[in-house]
């Protein structure tokens, strides 16, 4: 007997040492299979039934104390023999009842635990929702591209992700006459037929035939299709082992997910589950739920789905370098970022110069580049403290004010749909505007917002009401802007990646549901006012009645008289509500670093951690504490060390995008680039209805003002709450405009060129000096200098003008200019 | 669909018997009429073989969008039998196909029948200019604001999913400016169309701006330009993991070959077409409208023809604005002297050209309006909106000429026989065109929508 065990082990090490990890041999191994806890190591397992399967998770403790996956790496055996089979993924499969004790092994270290084989011979009935909905999800079938859509794919139709299995059981059994399962010829079933392409299906051989989903499905035709008892235990959450591990950037990690039942019990579900990191650059997953991470140092988190739960699984990549020389600490900023690159082993770029940190520092509060001059005195300033300085004084200008309402006027869709909308609009950007000039708490500006009420003559915050004018519209807007959570696909079914269900949708909804509007004294505007009345709201699908319930809090009851919008303010605004201050943070930190700490900013969940929680966690108490004071807030970030490094890579952080050991370029956006350009050249561009001299920043409100360079360049038109509506792609008509259109060569002939070239008094030198300073705040190099003062002599002098356009063209053409870097 | 509509004597649902039309398996074992609809197992296969398939060789597509919504009676729909109220002025002719008949007024457009086809039968419920556009080009519904796309247009999921046929080319053009429903909702505006902003309406040169490098700026100046460039924009591609440096340089290349290539210049330069094609397509000045609340013509012909440059230097999708069929008032006059002898002869010179150059093959060429027009007349002698029945008139790509698909009822009010919707439409023009419809993209809350919520392509074109 042991001879033939030594033989099938020699036969079975070539696969597995395919897989082997490069590390010593372990000191210690300890295998998982029942539970997801550290001390569940060795726990018993059961199998019930012949599909039934588990995956073990097989940790080794090097000589050293660090942990590695070793579940593709071990060897594996089980004796008694014939009870159960492993094969050398970890896979155990039952073969005929009676308990075995399955031992994984590597070299000298062992590590086993008892697995239970029952009912293999008399399996229970099928249980529809536990057993067989999973399948459609793990599958694909019922994903949103196929039959999980609303109206289905080619007739037939399946809840989405399997979230209503109910629903899912009527589809299958009873719709089209019954006629897509054959309880008498189970392989005949249609469903089969389509799922192993025996018959033509558009979604191809999505089941293999004879794979364990099969037979399954077979064996539940077989029985006569069972639903399963209505007491039958269903499943109340899922957890995942090991739930965050430190990994080489090659590494492998399998990952085991037991799902727990309302009558206690538990399975491991890991073949059945679907896997979806959340960064698909730093780690694949297969569909047996290994994790195998690219290469990238960071963090990334995968999500885990089985039936309407999910969970999350982490991982820690360090590169391991070190990380020495760090600039100072200058804010609580740097104690998180540098916490994290010292743990991730992965050191920063060093701060930037004096030059790159003015024009980004400019552009970043006031979305204007820093004058020649000012730039020029920057430079030349001994003032240790003069950072800090400029910080404030942008701050205080006039241009900030402008820049941040020109973005919360996007997302609060201040837009010119009708031309009678135009002065609500402009009343409502004032008001966005002198909230942010005179630095007003932010609770309270939201605060004002969602309780508007009135006209909008007395409360110009009603435009928002305006536009957002259907409840689901409230619902979605505040929670994507203030709650940084996308509800949206909760308003229907459950949400796919969180655990939003149509409760909490409509949950909050309810806080909208006494909003009243009447004709108001302006034209095409309403008056929005309190309707007295019990608020509340019902979930269409079961009918429910639900009251005011903040995400994750609990029901309120509001009486009549009292406007639910006030209870919603002060939910929203009360400092433990876990959201509000975390998002606008996140927001504020995506708006200068390009990244946000959670990314999508406005798309927070459990199964998208942020990057960094102590920083975000850490930010967002701080904000708190200030009062809500945005300023505040864009000081803390600004004075940073972290803030001012440089964009350039050093040998360890080039793929680094989300751990801010360097600041990551972007390109302008269309108003600041154009400006800018103007800026730089000393034009203005007019636009439509605003006065002579505005900057394209200043545009009160969207659709009233049509530019095609704003267009194509990506300026949003106002008509969502997502910060997404802004694009910075690059494309073929941005190309062709900046490099050729008659607008930018109008403009060159017109600006700084003309003036310079008729300007006898200073020198080609210093006149090329002044245009660098102008588009980058610093001077020429030599080299930049030889080319221009080159270019500049094949001219004769009453051409000029001409060899000062091609410099300014060529300037504002550089990658340099056109991005914030 | 509303059963209660008038001409409910229509035998069972439209739901019912829009799947007797649809030729799948499922449907004959439904409704137990395999040998009564007389089809053999071999177009069965046929059908099945053409739905799970997209073509994949590089097609285009021309749009040839009759803003305002053409009236069905006074094209290609006629009703002769009807009241004079319903019928209109004009009367019907026959065609080159036996059995299909049009206005009396596309008498080109009549003999050329064997080469191109129409839905008589085309459905849907939005009565708005704008709103209609969005449902023509999108598939999807307005947003709240139908002026602007909030769903891609065909021509911007062409462009993002199949990208430049010829890179020195957009994949994506728009004669002359861009119309609501055109544009590029969640898709960003990177998949917007090019505009030429510049209306071939008369002889002589005609440019589009951004594409010519202006007078002052001679080739060695341009150079010096470049030149310049490349030895102040040093700043290093490294730092930019986004990739958008990257994107922007490629993209900034291909403007420069297009600006100093003779690539570009020669596909809009319809100076080089030999005057008599130019004349083929018509030179019809624009006609005015009498009056301000009447529709005028532009003078459109001419931007067929460099549709059909476009499309045969490599450009995938040419969207060509033919406006402003919006015939409330006078609508008589307004197709008699402004529509429809321009249409009759722009239409065939485009027909025959491509067919003539090999192109008809692989170019599809979708004419229709967002919707038709009333089948009473009005007090003016013109015609309202009207979604619940229209046609299109489609040709190339593989669709066989001298075809009717589906019909209206005796009024031209509602459809008879087979209704289609503008998704139909869209899906025929993806698949021909090689997209695959059930690819999804996120929209601006990060749901994933499919490139067509609905709609099968109208087989029975081809």
């Amino acid at each position: 007997m042991k001879r033939l065990i030594a033989m099938a082990l020699l036969l079975a090490a070539p696969a597995a040492a395919q897989e082997k990890p490069e590390a010593p041999a372990p000191a210690s191994l300890s295998i998982q299979a029942a539970g997801t806890d550290d001390q569940d190591a060795g726990k018993a397992a059961s199998l019930t039934g012949p599909e039934s399967r588990l995956q073990v998770v097989v940790t080794a403790t090097l000589p050293g104390g660090r942990l590695v996956d070793w579940t593709g790496a071990a060897k594996y055996t089980a004796a008694p023999e014939g009870i159960v089979t492993i094969d050398e993924t970890g896979l155990v499969t039952p073969l005929k009842e009676g308990t075995a004790t399955v031992t994984a092994a590597a070299g000298a270290a062992t590590a086993s635990v008892p697995v239970k084989v029952e009912h293999y011979v008399d399996p229970p009935l099928v249980n529809f929702p536990n057993q067989v909905t999973p399948i459609f999800t793990k599958l694909g079938c019922n994903s949103g591209g196929c039959h999980g859509k609303s109206g289905g794919q080619n007739g037939f139709r399946l809840s989405l992700l399997g979230f209503e299995p109910g629903d899912d059981y009527e589809y299958l059994v009873k719709e089209s006459l019954g006629r897509r399962l054959f309880p008498a010829a189970p392989e005949h079933s249609l469903l089969l037929m389509k799922g192993i392409a025996s018959v033509p299906h558009g979604g191809g051989d999505k089941l293999k035939k004879d794979s364990h989903e099969y037979r399954l499905l077979v064996r539940w035709i077989t029985q006569g299709m069972p639903y399963g008892k209505d007491d039958a235990a269903m499943v109340t959450g899922i957890s995942v082992f090991p739930r965050h591990r430190v990994m080489a950037p090659d590494g492998r990690q399998q990952l085991m997910v037991i799902a727990h039942y309302s009558d206690g019990s538990a399975e491991n579900v890991t073949r059945t589950a679907r896997y979806e990191p959340n960064d698909k650059l730093m780690a694949s997953v297969n569909e047996s739920g290994r994790v195998q991470m690219l290469g990238t140092p960071g963090e990334v988190a995968v999500m885990i789905r089985y039936q309407d739960r999910v969970a999350v699984a982490e991982a820690t990549v360090p590169l391991g370098a070190e990380v020495a020389n760090l600039p100072p600490v200058k804010s609580i900023v740097d104690d998180h970022v540098f916490a994290k690159l010292k743990k991730l082993g992965l050191p920063p770029s060093p701060v930037a110069d004096d030059a790159t940190f003015l024009r980004r520092v400019s552009l970043d509060i006031t979305g204007r580049l820093p004058a020649a001059e000012v730039a020029r005195k920057f430079l030349e300033d001994p003032d240790p403290a003069k950072r800090e300085k400029a910080i404030e004084r942008l701050l205080e200008s006039e241009a900030y004010a402008d820049f941040f309402a020109n973005k919360w006027s996007a997302i609060l869709r201040n837009r010119r749909d009708k031309d009678t909308y135009a002065s609500g609009n402009f009343a409502f950007y004032q008001w966005i505007r002198a909230a942010l000039d005179q630095n007003q708490p932010y609770d309270k500006f939201v605060r004002e917002i969602v309780t508007a009420s009135g006209e909008i003559s007395d409360h110009p915050a009603v435009a928002w009401y305006r536009q957002v004018s259907k409840d689901f519209e409230q619902v979605e807007d505040v929670a994507q802007l203030f709650l940084g959570v996308r509800i949206q696909c909760a308003r229907c079914h459950h949400h796919p990646f969180e655990k939003w269900s149509r409760k909490d949708y409509y949950g909050m909804a309810a806080f909208f549901s006494r909003v009243g509007r009447k004709e108001g004294l302006s034209p095409d505007e309403q008056r929005v006012f309190h309707q007295r009345g019990i608020a509340g709201s019902k979930d269409p699908k079961t009918g429910a009645a639900l009251k005011p319930t903040g995400l994750g809090d609990q029901p309120l009851d509001i009486p009549a008289e009292e406007d639910p919008r006030l209870d919603l303010a002060n939910w929203l605004t009360k400092p433990t509500n876990p959201f509000f201050a975390r998002t606008l943070v996140n927001r504020y930190w995506k708006h200068f670093f390009g990244r946000g700490i959670v990314d999508p900013e406005d798309d927070m969940r459990d199964t998208n951690p942020a990057s960094n929680k102590e920083l975000l966690d850490g930010l967002a108490k701080k904000f708190v504490e200030s009062g809500y004071d945005l300023k505040e807030l864009i000081r803390t970030i600004c004075r940073s060390s972290t803030y001012q490094l440089s964009s350039l890579p050093n040998a360890q952080n080039a793929s680094d995008r989300q751990s801010f050991s360097r600041y990551y370029p972007r390109r302008l956006n269309a108003e600041v680039l154009l400006d800018s350009i103007d800026q730089m050249n000393g034009s203005a561009t007019t636009f439509t209805g605003m006065p002579a001299g505005s900057r394209a920043v200043q545009i009160p409100d969207h659709g009233g003002v049509n530019s095609y360079f704003l267009t194509v360049f990506g300026k949003p038109g106002g008509a969502s709450a997502c910060e997404c509506e802004r694009s910075v792609d690059a494309s073929l008509a941005q190309s062709l405009h900046l490099l050729n259109s008659p607008d930018i060569h109008g403009k060159m002939s017109s600006g700084v060129a003309k003036e310079l070239s008729g300007d006898m008094k200073r020198t080609d030198t210093e006149k090329v000096q002044e245009l660098y300073f102008r588009a980058f705040g610093r001077p020429a190099s030599e080299h930049e200098m030889k080319y221009a003062i080159a270019h500049l002599t094949k001219f004769e002098a009453k051409d000029r003008p001409a060899a000062y356009e091609d410099i300014v063209w060529a300037l504002i053409n550089t990658k340099e200019f056109l991005f914030n870097h | 669909m509303n059963r209660n509509e008038p001409g409910a004597d229509r035998l069972g649902c439209t739901e019912f018997r829009r799947h007797l039309r649809e030729i799948d398996r499922r449907t004959f074992v439904r409704a137990g009429m395999l040998g009564a609809t007389g089809l053999a197992m071999s177009d069965l296969l046929r059908l099945e073989a053409q739905e799970t398939k997209p073509a994949s060789r590089a097609k285009s597509v021309i749009i040839l969008w009759m803003r305002g919504g053409p009236s069905q009676h006074e094209t290609w729909d006629p009703k002769p039998q009807a009241p004079a109220e319903i019928r209109g002025a004009f009367r019907d002719i026959p065609t080159a196909v036996p059995g299909i008949r049009i206005c009396e007024l596309l008498p080109m457009s009549a003999r050329l029948m064997k080469k191109w086809s129409i839905i008589r039968s085309l459905t849907h419920e939005d009565a708005g200019h704008s709103s209609g556009d969005q449902l023509c080009f999108t598939g999807y519904p307005a947003g709240a604001n139908p002026e602007h796309n909030i769903a891609p247009s065909c021509g911007s999921i062409v462009s993002r999913q199949l990208g430049n046929s010829n890179p020195r080319l957009p994949a994506y053009v728009m004669i002359p400016s861009l119309v609501p429903g055109a544009d590029a909702g969640w898709l960003g505006p990177a998949y917007r169309p090019f505009e030429t902003q510049a209306d071939p309406a008369r002889e002589g040169p005609f440019s589009v701006p951004n594409l010519q490098a202006p007078q002052a700026l001679s080739v060695s100046r341009l150079d010096d330009r470049k030149s310049l460039l490349s030895n102040f924009d040093g700043l290093r591609r490294s730092m930019d993991q986004s990739g958008q440096m990257d994107a922007m340089d490629e993209f900034n290349k291909r403007a420069w070959d297009i600006i100093t290539g003779p690539e570009a210049r020669a596909a809009f330069d319809l100076d080089a077409e030999p005057m008599r094609i130019r004349e083929r397509y018509g030179f019809m000045p624009e006609y005015k409208a009498p009056t301000p609340d009447r529709c005028g013509v532009p003078a459109w012909s001419q931007r067929m023809l460099l549709a059909r440059r476009l499309v045969e230097a490599g450009v995938r999708l040419v969207t060509v604005d033919v406006r402003w069929w919006d015939t409330h008032f006078e609508g008589v006059e307004t197709m008699r002297d402004g529509f429809l002898p321009r249409w009759d002869r722009a239409y065939t010179a485009l027909i025959e050209d491509l067919d003539q150059r090999g192109l008809l093959e692989t170019t599809m060429v979708v004419a229709w309006g967002e919707f038709g027009r009333s089948p009473l007349l009005n007090n003016r002698a013109g015609r309202d909106h009207w979604p619940h029945v229209f046609s299109a008139a489609l040709a190339g790509g593989g669709i066989q000429g001298g075809r009717v698909v589906g019909s209206s009822d005796d009024k031209g009010g509602y459809p008879k026989e087979n209704p289609k919707t503008p998704q139909d439409v869209l899906a025929t023009i993806y698949r021909h065109v090689g997209v695959d419809v059930n690819t999804e993209y996120l929209d601006h809350t990060g749901r994933p929508r499919p490139v067509l919520p609905a709609g099968r392509p109208v087989d029975e074109l081809f």
